[in-house]
């Protein structure tokens, strides 16, 4: 008996009882569309970030005085312990940095806080980063108005502010806001321009929803001479891994062991993912759960067919069916029923998910699908063969006089 | 002479029962030819049925030795007395034992899904039988659709519809009123005239009546 027909025979068993049939794939419908969603979630979310980082500008190394990645490369919060911390930078850093090899353009200072920002009517707290003039051109920032902050306005520790375009959205809903004052910390700022809008990313968070201050300024802010970080500018793509190399060399001789990092874009981008993959790989796997009950509820649907047919098994035997037959037959009907549950799933999970993509990244992968569809396979399987198996060892004349 | 069909050498059945040996059936010997029409009569549990499962090949003898056509057939795994089965045995039960919800012709064609028969030809080879035995309105019936009589029609053009060499009846009239009975009977005898050779189960003597050959069954033991 060929495969064709072992599934033709199984859909027509199945068709005979309709509604049951239905309720049963319920369950793998329900755990197929769960596992669907997320993974499309947790693509789009890798997807979206990835976009995010190329628009930072390239060929830039961030200094951190934390340890960030294990010498693997791997994130340190997924391998061990939380990052451990160094002393933050000194002027003196960045100027030695700046000096360490010919590859390096620019070695800028950069410091972010979280502090109240204050309009007339209008209050938040947000990142306030504070950098050299140079900022600009290392993070590839334009503006939509206004100026960015100078030279002058950083040797001066000039009170001027640069909005990105939420925070002047949220402060200044009326959109009025050049020459205006923010009040940050309560010390008065002037507005002097804001950014074009450039995404998340950098911290977890609105990389629009920011004001870029002179780092001078912040400094005297929140009292201290230090900075967060050190922003390098490389000549070239080429040249990054020497510059990470000298730098860190330069650190070691500075600092304590693993009280630093020296990362690329691409190093910054793999521990995101990195994070975004742990947690999809979790989530499905909750999500996974419910397929496994899926599964449950197909195999218990498929023993009491099983008992139900007993006679029908008998007849089939006696004019023929062998029991490798009966067994493809039953496993052809449990297989049927988790793909069509699959198939429905994956049909929910991807209509879901272009609902989902309206408020959140969310990207439907090829992969995904297929992943999806292997596993209501297997589900059908592993969960049909037990009730395949006993009707297939049944004895016909004991079967034929089942009542 | 005719050709031999089958031969039972000192074949017995013991099962156990709630850990009690039952001799089902006592050393048999016996040989069945091509072309006999054959009725096995006894009172219920006397072993008649156990008979009918061993020369069916639905059931294994505990002792002995059955040929079947030329061959011995006596330790055949489940899958190969499948096979002669499909191809060389047709049954008709009691209950007539149709699959509910599905048409007089899938009924009647099911057993050429087993021999790989593509669906158009099963479709034909059991319209013809069920043309013959009078079913010719009613092939796209279901078994609910049908009366007693015809559902037994249904299941004797299965049991034929793979052109076995041999047709076991197992109480073919059990269910069926004495008129209904009769013309069930009628073509089983047709059949033998045609050369079949058939095999009746029954307690009737109405019905042992049509067989040329009578084995009377009692406490496991076979005589003539």
């Amino acid at each position: 008996m060929d495969i064709i027909s072992l599934f033709r025979v199984a859909a027509s068993s199945l068709l005979l009882n309709k509604s049951r049939s239905f309720l049963t794939i319920l369950g793998i419908v329900i755990g197929v569309a769960a596992v669907i969603t997320l993974v499309v979630i947790g693509d789009g979310l890798k997807e979206y970030v990835s976009g995010q980082f190329e628009g930072l500008g390239s060929n830039v190394v961030t200094v951190l005085p934390v340890n960030l990645v294990d010498e693997r490369g791997r994130p340190v919060g997924f391998s061990g312990g939380p990052p451990v911390g160094g002393k933050i930078f000194s002027a003196r850093d960045v100027r030695n940095i700046k000096r360490l090899d010919p590859a390096i353009t620019q070695a800028i200072p950069l410091s972010n806080k979280r502090l109240k920002a204050e309009t007339s009517g209008q209050q938040r707290t947000l990142d306030v980063t504070g950098s050299t003039y140079e900022y600009m051109a290392v993070r590839s920032i334009t503006m939509v108005s206004g100026r960015f902050y100078d030279e002058i306005d950083v040797g001066r520790s000039k009170k001027v502010a640069v909005l990105g375009p939420t925070t002047g959205e949220r402060l200044f809903p009326n959109g009025n806001y050049l020459g205006k004052e923010v009040v940050i910390s309560s010390v008065p700022f002037k507005v002097i321009g804001m950014t074009n809008r450039r995404g998340a990313g950098g911290s977890f968070g609105d990389l629009d929803d920011n004001i870029y201050v002179p780092i001078t300024s912040l400094q005297k802010l929140v009292d201290s001479d230090g900075f967060d970080l050190i922003v390098v500018k490389v000549v070239n793509q080429e040249k990054i891994l020497e510059v990470i190399d000298s730098i860190k060399k330069y650190l070691e001789k500075e600092r304590k062991p693993d009280t630093f990092s020296v990362v690329d874009q691409r190093q910054l981008l793999g521990t995101f993912e990195a994070v975004i993959g742990t947690l999809t790989i979790g989530l499905s796997g909750i999500a996974a759960i419910s397929l496994l009950v899926g599964g449950i509820g197909v195999m218990n649907m498929m023993l009491v067919t099983v008992t139900e047919r007993t006679r029908e098994i008998g007849l089939r035997k006696a004019v023929g069916a062998t029991p490798r037959v009966i067994l493809g037959q039953f496993l052809a009907e449990s297989v049927l029923l988790s793909l069509t549950g699959g198939l429905i799933g994956i049909l929910i999970g991807a209509g879901g998910s272009l609902i989902i993509n309206r408020f959140f990244p969310a990207r439907i992968s090829g992969a995904a699908v297929l992943l999806a569809f292997g596993v209501s396979a297997g589900v059908g399987i592993i969960f049909g063969i037990l009730p395949a198996r006993r009707a297939a060892k049944m004895s016909p004349v004991e079967a034929l006089r089942y009542e | 002479m005719k050709n031999e069909l089958i031969r039972l050498e000192k074949v017995a059945k013991a099962y156990q029962l709630d850990g009690v040996r039952v001799e089902a059936l006592k050393q048999t010997d016996l040989v069945i030819r091509e072309g006999e029409y054959i009725s096995i009569m006894g009172p219920s549990g006397s072993g008649k049925s156990t008979l009918m499962h061993i020369l069916g090949l639905l059931d294994n003898p505990s002792g002995g030795k059955l040929i079947f056509g030329g061959r011995e057939a006596t330790n055949l795994s489940e899958g190969e007395t499948a096979r002669i089965r499909n191809k060389e045995i047709g049954f008709v039960f009691q209950q007539f034992n149709l699959l509910p919800k599905t048409e007089a012709w899938k009924n009647a064609g099911l057993p050429l899904i087993y021999s790989g028969v593509s669906r158009p030809e099963r479709q034909r080879r059991a319209v013809e039988l069920l043309l013959k035995l009078g079913l010719g309105e009613r092939i796209d019936h279901t078994p609910s659709q049908l009366s007693g009589g015809q559902q037994q029609r249904v299941a004797i053009a299965r049991a034929l519809v793979n052109n076995p060499r041999v047709i076991f009846a197992d109480e073919p009239t059990g269910n069926l009123d004495s008129k209904t009975g009769k013309e069930i009977m009628e073509i089983f005898d047709g059949l033998n005239q045609e050369g079949k050779t058939v095999i009746l189960v029954t307690h009737e003597k109405e019905v042992a009546r049509h067989a040329k050959r009578h084995l009377r069954i009692l406490d496991g033991v076979v005589r003539e």
